[in-house]
């Protein structure tokens, strides 16, 4: 809008001081002509006057002014809290309600902003609006704000004590969502550790509390009892019933490596405003202190140090090796004393403390009236009980004292055919190893000249028959030569060669030994990192990534269901990618549990805090917001009560809120345009007005 | 060339199969060099043994099995310590330092216990 205004100004020719000098000389003068009575004075200082006037130089100037708009901010709340109920919906309406209002208001616009939602899921911050409010109000010059509005169920988490460019009159109002005469239950998880010992018990802390409604009873819940269920994967729920507003202590063993999620809900209270708050999980990384790993070898052989030089370079290895240094049948007559061979504590390790170890390792190890029977027959329980064997074969394997002709043949997956070659070859990673987490990849794999691999050959192979498992390698013939399988609980690998140490010593340029007996090592371990059928979901930052590992070829793209903590579900598709792995992803902004199902397989991940501050309270609440609204002159009304508030207009330090009414500032800041100047004296005026005086004058002194 | 130091006591070669702290060949007394441990990597073997005892002339025979060197001072007992030698030598290269890790074996034992 614009308009005019008028204003008088002086452009003076002479200075002022010497205009001030002027009008007392010519003011002295007319004084004492008047004390002398002398005629024509009064003319004398019309002239004066004129003169005086005309070097004053008054001009009347006109403005055009252009009024600018008052700018009002409106901030909607878009935090997970707000999805609660109708909160969202009864915002949006608000805000649609004020636009309109504010549109139809002259002079008046609004910048909406909208805010809240979580920027990252593991900051925890909770609601943060007047981070957004202070950047929005940067923009803003402080002769045009008019006010702001915040549209919020009232949990805000960065309320500060005041906003310096709220104060000057220019309101911060509030909106509220949601019903306040609402109680709700809520649980709490605390003192969490990010990891445990496999093995351990690690303890936590949870309280359910019993949130009032506002004016209800004080005592949240004391004395009652909650039910709480305890999930964790893969086992039954354990229901436990706890007392109320009293923090409990919760153990958990850690029983396997990698994530161990445990879930908890608690069961509906009296009042509920969402039961998002009444679940939690707890993400659990299971570590080993030690890997205890058993070496048996059968002989001494070149290969040996090979073993030894893999397992003593990890300082996390605490390694019992056995080696049959003389077998009984080699005994001569050379006095005991100055033999360096002692007895093995074999009852102790094979009998005793044989489940402690995590992995056992036969290397070239054949019958040999050593270990009885028994001690075998132990092992091949330990391993179907979840133990891990990994079997290294020499020569002997195909010959009636194979270890294949125990108690352990029973869980080999490949059967000795009594074939051995001896002659050159190239190991070859097979199309299942290709998808196989333990051979996909391996440094060197199709990097010689035709895709071959880019690794030295081994001499020799004993030819097996798979019965069972995975054939991961090959050697002559296409014939297996690294087998993979599962047996019970636990896990066995078959090398047939003992010549992987050809590998370690770099005879033609090498190989990865170290690290394919890594892997095979903490496969058998059930490192799950190297599971090869497997749906995983792990957040990173907002992200939610799903992968899907498969033994069999994916072609086709696939779907998964992700479950939301809020009970949502959305499907999501895994494009297909190279070495058996399919991935997809989404994301996501709220924490909590999310469930991702593909068929048989799910998967489970908690994302974000483990009690986020966002859902600490979930009750619609005016107490956080009404001591910065009060100073600042704002209003703070319910829009269950008041769902269409008039807007007003109001002039400076004027109330600026009523019951059914919110004002924003007036501020008619506005731009100068353009000016016209219209001098008063005009040149010939100034002319006849001093010549008049002075011929009046001189006529009348004349007389 | 790695740093060398005269074999200690406690060496893997003093116990690798047979129990000796002398290493004699075709001569006895002169001082067996080994790698020094700390510049050894892995199962911390050494890779270069080094000693001016002759040993491959004690265990040179000819075609009947005689001995082809006289050993000195001399007698079957410096020869017998020559052979277990060679054998404690082989057994170093092959099984590295197994027999140290024994000493560990009852530690580990106890801690399997827990």
């Amino acid at each position: 809008m614009t308009s005019g205004a008028l204003s008088l100004a002086f452009d003076p020719l002479l200075p002022w001081a010497v205009l001030a000098a002027l009008g007392v000389i010519a003011l002295a003068s007319v004084s004492f002509g008047m004390w002398q009575l002398a005629g024509g004075v009064w003319w004398r200082a019309l002239m004066a006057a004129a003169l005086w006037l005309a070097l004053a130089n008054p001009a009347v100037i006109e403005e055009e002014r252009e009024y600018l708009s008052d700018i009002a901010v409106a901030v909607l709340d878009e935090s997970p809290s707000q999805r609660i109920g109708e909160r969202m919906d009864a915002s949006t309406a608000a805000l649609a309600h004020l636009r309109q209002r504010i549109e139809a208001l002259p002079d008046t616009e609004l910048r909406v902003v909208r805010a809240g939602a979580a920027d990252r899921l593991d900051s925890d911050r909770g609601t943060r609006l007047f981070n957004a409010l202070d950047r929005a109000l940067a923009e803003i010059p402080d002769d045009r704000l008019a006010g702001a509005v915040l549209i919020t169920d009232g949990q805000v988490h960065d309320v500060p004590e005041k906003v310096s460019r709220l104060d000057e009159g220019a309101p911060l109002h509030v909106l509220r969502s949601g019903e306040r005469k609402s109680g709700d239950r809520r649980l709490q998880l605390s003192d969490a550790p990010g990891y445990g010992l496999v093995g351990d018990t690690v303890r936590l802390k949870l309280q359910v509390d019993d949130l009032p409604a506002e004016g209800g009873e004080a005592a949240g819940g004391q004395g009652r009892m909650a039910s709480v269920r305890i999930a964790r994967s893969g086992e039954d729920a354990e229901v436990r019933r706890i007392p109320v507003g009293v923090e409990q202590e919760l153990e958990i063993e850690i029983d396997r490596r990698g994530p161990n999620i445990v879930e908890i809900e608690v069961a509906p209270g009296p009042e509920e405003l969402s039961l998002i708050n009444n679940r939690a999980a707890v993400e659990i990384l299971g570590v080993r202190e030690r890997l205890r790993v058993l070496l048996v070898s059968g002989e001494p052989h070149a290969g040996e140090r090979a073993w030894r030089n893999l397992l003593k370079s990890d300082g996390s290895v605490d390694l019992v090796h056995f080696t049959i240094l003389r077998p009984p049948e080699k005994q001569d007559g050379t006095p005991i004393r100055e033999l360096s061979l002692i007895a093995f504590p074999t009852r102790e390790l094979f009998e005793v403390k044989i489940n402690e170890f995590d992995l056992v390792i036969f290397d070239r190890y054949r019958r040999r009236g050593v270990l009885p029977q028994l001690y075998i027959d132990n092992i091949a329980e330990y391993v179907e009980d979840g133990g891990a064997l990994l079997e290294a074969v020499g020569p002997t394997f195909a010959t009636p004292l194979s270890l294949f002709r125990t108690p352990l043949g029973r869980i080999m997956p490949a059967e000795p055919t009594s074939r051995i070659f001896e002659e050159g070859y190239r190991p070859e990673v097979t199309e299942t190893g290709r998808r196989h987490p333990v051979t996909a990849a391996l440094p060197g794999e199709g990097a010689g000249p035709d895709g071959t691999p880019a690794w030295g050959r081994w001499f020799r192979q004993i030819d097996v028959r798979a019965r069972r498992g995975e054939v991961v390698m090959t050697g002559v013939e296409g014939q297996p030569l690294l087998v993979l399988d599962r047996f019970g609980e636990g896990r066995v690998a078959q090398l047939m060669s003992d010549h992987i140490w050809l590998w370690a010593r770099g005879f033609e340029g090498g190989g990865p030994q170290a690290e394919l007996m890594r892997r095979v090592a903490h496969w058998l371990m059930k490192e799950p990192e190297l599971e090869e059928d497997q749906l995983r979901a792990v957040v990173s930052g907002n992200r939610l990534e799903i992968e899907k590992r498969s033994l069999a070829p994916i072609e086709d793209e696939m779907m998964a269901e992700v479950t939301f903590p809020d009970g949502q579900t959305a499907n999501v598709a895994l494009q297909p990618g190279d070495a058996g792995r399919a991935s997809g992803g989404l994301d996501i902004d709220a924490p909590g549990l999310y469930r991702v199902r593909m068929g048989e397989d799910t998967a489970r991940v908690a994302a974000g805090a483990l009690s986020p501050r966002e859902y600490a309270d979930l009750r619609a609440s005016d107490e956080a917001l009404s001591p910065i609204v009060s100073a600042t002159g704002g209003g703070l009304l319910a829009i269950a009560d008041m769902p269409q508030p008039e807007i007003r207009k109001v002039k400076g330090s004027r109330r600026a809120h009523g019951t059914d009414w919110l004002g924003l500032r007036a501020n008619r800041a506005y731009l100068a345009t353009d000016t016209t100047r219209v001098p008063l004296l005009p040149a010939a005026l100034v002319l006849l007005l001093a010549l008049g005086g002075l011929g009046l004058a001189w006529w009348r002194e004349g007389r | 060339m790695p740093s060398l130091t005269p074999v200690p006591p406690e060496h893997v070669l003093t116990k690798a199969f047979y129990l000796m702290q002398d290493f004699p060949g075709r001569y006895a007394g002169g001082t067996l060099w080994v790698e020094s441990e700390e510049s050894a990597s892995g199962d911390g073997v050494a890779s270069v043994i080094i000693g001016a005892n002759d040993w491959a002339a004690a265990w040179a025979i000819n075609r009947n099995g005689r001995p082809l060197y006289a050993v000195t001072p001399g007698g079957e007992r410096q020869r017998e310590m020559a052979y277990r030698f060679g054998v404690n030598l082989v057994m170093y290269a092959l099984t590295g330092n197994y027999k140290a890790d024994q000493v560990h074996i009852p530690a580990i034992l106890e801690r399997l216990g827990q």
